[in-house]
């Protein structure tokens, strides 16, 4: 005589013969994480998954009393962070766990890279994440501007004019972020627009292409690890799943206590017709290029010292898109010593400057 | 101590009769010959290039004077034709005026500055009174009666390379006013003759008026010229003097007037703001200067168990209470600040409410009313203690959110251990949810 089947198991059959879950349950019970004393690195993905959905969560909630506009936005934080309940928790998870994703796929990025992880086959992965990178900053870049105060006013301004020094489209690209030549409530309404609309349904989109491909191609191993074939997966279910849910969990902690003791601050309404103060810089994520530009001189070989540095920041943002294709040794499973002091450099080189622009910002 | 030096006009006119005779010969030794079409414009700066100190001088500042900026020659003002390239430009019959003798000098500049359609050409705002105010001036006046050591236009504006005045290097631009009059008033044996002190302008810049212009360039402070005046400067009576520091000091000046010592002052001829505040060397005002302890300005002429004593202690006591009260609330929202919390509307009133507060109630203190500054000291205690209240319920608030916060964290270490225990008993050896398959 058969038991009858458990309720839970029952509602598992019946989303079985309709979606098809027990393939992927068996799937993820079948699938492996490499281990070899560098498994920590990938939980940075992860990391910046769970961040990114607390991005989505305290963002929805934000919208419910932003009022975007120059003479609203202010305003409407201030309003939140006084005098709706919580407001002032749903707004610094916001901003805290926005910084903590940039750094979490920044991390990610480079110990992706560091591992060779980019070699064939997983080009496309690798290329998805490097537009994932780019869309965090511009979430960021786009999000910084919206309590419309004096520090993100002229950060935007020194941002855009960076931008403007494209070659041949900076002007148009300018003029394209700004809605006009200068900073105003119209880049504002813009911007709200980006972050809130065109930036998550294209990250969303990204974002599916890339967890696909993972889930597809498996985590990859790095080249020293491969070669001991001794070693045995980690199961990515339970065993993974679960120390990236202790992790998230630490994570949250961590917000939550950085929200308490170091609430996000609103600072001073941006006032367009007043000079900039002293300090201004654009969030930490950006120094690296705002700091590089202090320094290059007006002339590099008779061209806009401005012009080199913004061509010199898009031809390394290049060869790390591309690495996949110029990094053939790695493809053929052999180090890459060359690839491996790039990726040094452009860590060691971003460090200096985001430390310089808060020792020395002048 | 600074050695004696007479104004310049003085100093040149010296050094000029001495070089002339030599002047003359050189220029005769010249080549008398037709000028030519470039040099027609400027026959008197080629000859005078030519001639020693100080007949040369002229050509060198004329470079940076406004009035050859302005398309103004030699002529202009010295008369002669300069289109002529002998000594005959310098002929009576071309109208050559020469160089003024210091008496002479008012009226030499005032031909042109006084002449109010003359100068309209050139700057329809520039004041054409200068000269008429000399006149009127204890500079002036002495002048007329023969004393040529006294300032006359070129004492302040220099002679050639005349800078207007609102350009930083004119020697009367207003951070330079006080040692341009300093020149003279500061020089003891130059003053020795009119038996007054020299030392206003030592005095002066010890001033909080000083410390504004010359250290902070707060040009709207005072320099000598705004209260003795520049054109008709003459020292201010002691009945007038709270109208002159009335002209920046306006409430100060209109609560004296009406307070009990304006008939007092007046009565004992005490030069009214003076007489607390000192002239030249007006240091910051403090609240140490009222009440009844010693030092204070009040001791000087009121009694202990005087009525005049007893306000004075009142009036400092309500604003001392004020500042204990303004000073809480500062350090309250301080706190919280540093807590992260947003207070900017509390301080934004703050600022806009309270403060403001304590210069209204210390501008009182002129009335010498007690009553009235306990009203309005009253008046800024309560707001500020609105204001600390504001600030203490965000700090109290920003403490409980920190004690809270242990809820969730023990509730996420709770959980968190759960989660291990319950990794460790999957992956414990011979668990089958350790391998995969």
């Amino acid at each position: 005589m058969s038991s009858p089947a458990a309720p839970s198991s029952r509602l598992l059959a019946w989303l079985d013969e309709r979606l098809g879950i027990g393939e992927v349950i068996t799937f993820l019970r079948h699938k492996t994480v490499p281990k070899g004393g560098h498994e920590v690195w990938y939980y940075f993905g992860g990391v910046s998954l769970f961040l990114f959905g607390i991005q989505v969560a305290t963002g929805l909630l934000l919208l419910f009393y932003y009022k975007p506009g120059a003479d609203s936005s202010y305003e409407s934080v201030q309003f939140i962070v006084t005098r709706v309940p919580f407001g002032w928790l749903i707004r610094s998870l916001h901003s805290w766990s926005a910084n903590l994703m940039v750094f979490a796929v920044f991390v990610h990025m480079f110990s992706v890279y560091f591992m060779k992880a980019y070699r064939p086959p997983r080009e496309l992965t690798w290329m998805t994440g490097m537009v994932l990178l780019g869309l965090t900053m511009t979430f960021g870049f786009s999000g910084y501007l919206l309590p419309w105060n004096t520090l993100a006013f002229f950060a935007t301004k020194v941002g855009t004019d960076i931008s403007g020094l494209l070659p041949v489209v900076g002007p148009a690209v300018a003029r394209l972020l700004r809605g006009g030549d200068e900073v105003s409530g119209a880049t504002l309404t813009r911007f709200f627009g980006f972050h809130v609309a065109m930036l998550p349904a294209a990250f969303t989109a990204v974002l599916a292409v890339h967890l696909l491909l993972i889930q597809r191609q498996g985590m990859s191993e790095p080249l020293r690890a491969k070669t001991d074939s001794s070693k045995e997966g980690m199961p990515f279910f339970p065993g993974f799943i679960l120390r990236d849910a202790i992790l998230w969990l630490g994570v949250l902690a961590l917000l939550l206590v950085l929200c308490t003791f170091l609430p996000w601050e609103l600072g001073v309404k941006a006032d367009p017709f007043s000079s900039a103060p002293a300090g201004i810089r654009p969030e930490w994520y950006f120094t690296f290029m705002s700091q590089t530009f202090k320094y290059l001189p007006a002339k590099i070989f008779g061209i806009d010292g401005d012009v080199v540095g913004i061509c010199t920041f898009l031809i390394g943002g290049l060869i790390l898109f591309f690495v996949s294709f110029l990094d053939r040794r790695a493809g053929r499973g052999e180090r890459s010593p060359l690839f491996t002091l790039f990726g040094v450099l452009v860590i060691l080189f971003m460090l200096t400057m985001v430390t310089l622009a808060y020792v020395k910002p002048y | 101590m600074r050695a004696a030096s007479p104004p310049i006009q003085a100093r040149v006119s010296t050094a000029a009769r001495a070089t002339l005779l030599l002047g003359i010969v050189a220029t005769l030794a010249l080549p008398l010959r037709p000028a030519s079409a470039d040099e027609v414009e400027n026959t008197c700066i080629i000859c005078h290039m030519a001639l020693p100190e100080p007949l040369n001088t002229p050509v060198e500042g004329i470079k940076h004077d406004i009035h050859a900026e302005k398309g103004l020659s030699c002529a202009d003002c010295h008369g002669g034709d300069p289109t002529v390239m002998d000594l005959t430009s310098m002929a009576p019959e071309t109208g050559f005026r020469g160089a003024p003798k210091p008496a002479e000098i008012p009226q030499f500049c005032g031909r042109c500055h006084a002449d109010e359609t003359y100068m309209r050409r050139f700057n329809p705002r520039l004041p054409t009174d200068q000269l008429s105010q000399y006149w009127t001036s204890i500079h002036g006046q002495r002048l007329r009666k023969g004393d040529t050591k006294v300032a006359t236009c070129v004492s302040c504006h220099g002679v050639h390379g005349i800078i207007p005045p609102d350009r930083a290097n004119s020697p009367v631009f207003p951070a330079n006013v006080p040692d341009t009059c300093g020149h003279c008033h500061s020089n003891p044996q130059y003053m020795a003759e009119y038996k007054i002190p020299t030392d206003q302008v030592e005095k002066y810049k010890r001033s909080v008026h000083a410390q504004m212009v010359l250290v902070q360039r707060d040009f709207s402070a005072p320099v000598c010229n705004s209260c003795h005046g520049n054109h008709g400067a003459y020292p201010p009576g002691v009945t007038s003097i709270a109208e002159v520091c009335g002209q920046c000091h306006a409430n100060n000046a209109t609560l004296f007037t009406k307070s009990p010592h304006k008939a007092a002052f007046d009565k004992l001829g005490l030069p009214e703001c003076v007489t607390c505040h000192s002239n030249h060397e007006i240091l910051h005002a403090t609240d140490a200067m009222l009440g009844g302890n010693d030092g204070t300005v009040c001791r000087r002429c009121h009694q202990p168990d005087s009525p005049g004593y007893a306000a004075a202690v009142k009036m400092r006591q309500a604003i001392d209470q004020l500042k204990d009260v303004m000073g809480d609330t500062e350090a309250m929202l301080a706190k919280a600040s540093q807590m992260g919390m947003e207070v900017s509307d509390e301080e934004y009133n703050y600022r806009q409410d309270i403060r403001p507060q304590l210069v209204k109630v210390r501008t009182e203190t002129h009335l010498a009313d007690a009553n009235s500054v306990l009203e309005i000291a009253q008046d800024g205690i309560k707001a500020a203690e609105r204001s600390d209240a504001a600030a203490k319920a965000t700090v109290t608030e920003a403490t409980a959110r920190r004690r809270n916060l242990l809820i969730p964290l023990a509730i996420i270490v709770v959980v968190m251990g759960l989660l291990y225990l319950k990794l460790r008993q999957l992956e414990r050896p011979g668990n089958s949810n350790n391998h995969p398959g």
